[in-house]
């Protein structure tokens, strides 16, 4: 985790679904400061949203974003179960994993102190805005 | 009342379908109508929702009329077609009223942005960023990120809702559209319940994105969309589904 504040940004909110639009606009900031394309803060804020209305919520959700080399890592939690777990047996609905495949270039969950958390990379390609 | 050549072909066709059940006569009937219905669409554009929504929802509603009409009553079928087409239409601006109060600055320029985003797509060959839209749009980059988040604050009406009360067809399914891809594909995932309750074209975006791996660009230009449209499909077909299961979870519990 990058230890530089300036390239860390974290916003943390109730755990109600009622709050994604929260996190949508969180991407949104997140999208103007780093310059990001329409269609990959679309693609995040889209990813995010399905993490978030799939995951078993605790009291919080805490969003963490981070510069990482050519990209950007965004971890989402603590989750009382792994978000990727959970639609496992839900037939019919498209699995959070194919969802995020599709969204973002790396989707993985981590476990921590407070419960498991989920890093979602998404790449910046070199020069203004991205794809 | 004097038929002209046309008129009398469509009520050939009207005839066949109401009493023999000819469903290629409605077809048919559909097909010839539709400049009409996207007419009228284009009279109800610039305010506030996409031209092919509009045209999509004006196919509705003349669907509508071709199923309603009454031969019997002696008017010309486009006499009542276009109330009915005008009416689905107001109704589509009525349902779709926001669901929480978005300053029409905002309404604006998301409207505004919408356009920017597509024209700047092709003039750049990739996704404009916050900061060039905002340029472009004469706002500061904030104002950007809350107008396009106002765009989710709306209540849409899902196309997969009944065409008719009582009825078992969706309003996409009503428009007699095979998605050939979705029937090729072998992925038993796709033809699970919750893909099933959505609409041909809902099914086929679907496919694209999460199974064939194509961009909202790619699918905008694919399908002749705008990519803000694209992306609004997505929302509103993983919304359906969702609604769909949960739908679904709940029968099987009552049974």
């Amino acid at each position: 985790m990058s230890s530089d504040p300036a390239q860390r940004v974290t916003l943390t909110f109730p755990g109600e679904r009622r709050f994604i639009g929260i996190a949508r606009m969180f991407v949104g900031g997140l999208a103007a400061r780093l310059d990001l394309g329409y269609e990959t803060m679309d693609d995040l804020q889209l990813a995010l949203e399905s993490v978030l209305r799939k995951a078993e919520l605790g009291s919080e959700v805490t969003l963490e974003a981070q510069l990482e080399g050519e990209g950007i890592a965004l971890f989402a939690g603590p989750f009382a179960e792994d978000p990727l777990e959970v639609t496992v047996g839900h037939a019919g609905e498209l699995e959070l994993e194919r969802l995020l495949t599709a969204l973002v270039a790396a989707a993985e969950s981590t476990m921590r102190d407070d419960g498991c958390w989920l890093r979602l990379d998404v790449r910046i390609p070199a020069g203004s805005g991205s794809t | 009342m004097s038929l002209s050549p046309n008129q009398l072909e469509e009520n050939e066709l009207l005839r066949a379908y109401h009493e023999r059940g000819d469903t290629s006569a409605r077809d048919k009937l559909v097909e010839a109508n539709l400049p009409l219905a996207r007419a009228i669409a284009r009279r109800y554009a610039g305010r506030g929702e996409q031209l092919d929504d509009l045209v999509q929802v004006a196919s509705i509603g003349l669907i509508k009329a071709i199923d309603r009409f009454d031969l019997e009553r002696g008017v010309f079928f486009r006499t009542y077609a276009v109330p009915t087409i005008v009416g689905e239409i107001k109704r589509h601006f009525r349902d779709r009223a926001w669901a929480v109060h978005v300053p029409r600055r905002l309404k604006e320029l998301n409207q505004m942005l919408s356009s920017l985003i597509q024209d700047m797509s092709a003039q750049l060959e990739r996704s404009p960023t916050i900061a060039e839209l905002a340029e472009a749009a004469g706002v500061e980059e904030e104002e950007v990120v809350e107008a396009l988040e106002s765009s989710r604050a709306y209540t849409a009406e899902s196309l997969t809702a009944p065409a008719e009360e009582g009825s078992e067809l969706d309003r996409m399914q009503t428009l007699g559209v095979v998605e050939e891809a979705f029937e090729r594909t072998e992925d038993q995932q796709l033809l699970a319940s919750g893909i099933q309750a959505l609409g041909p074209r809902e099914r086929r975006i679907i496919q694209l994105r999460f199974y064939d791996g194509l961009t909202q660009t790619q699918i905008a230009n694919d399908l002749g969309i705008s990519q803000m449209h694209v992306s609004r499909l997505i929302r509103r077909a993983l919304e359906t589904m969702r609604e769909e299961l949960e739908r679904g979870g709940v029968d099987a519990e009552e049974r």
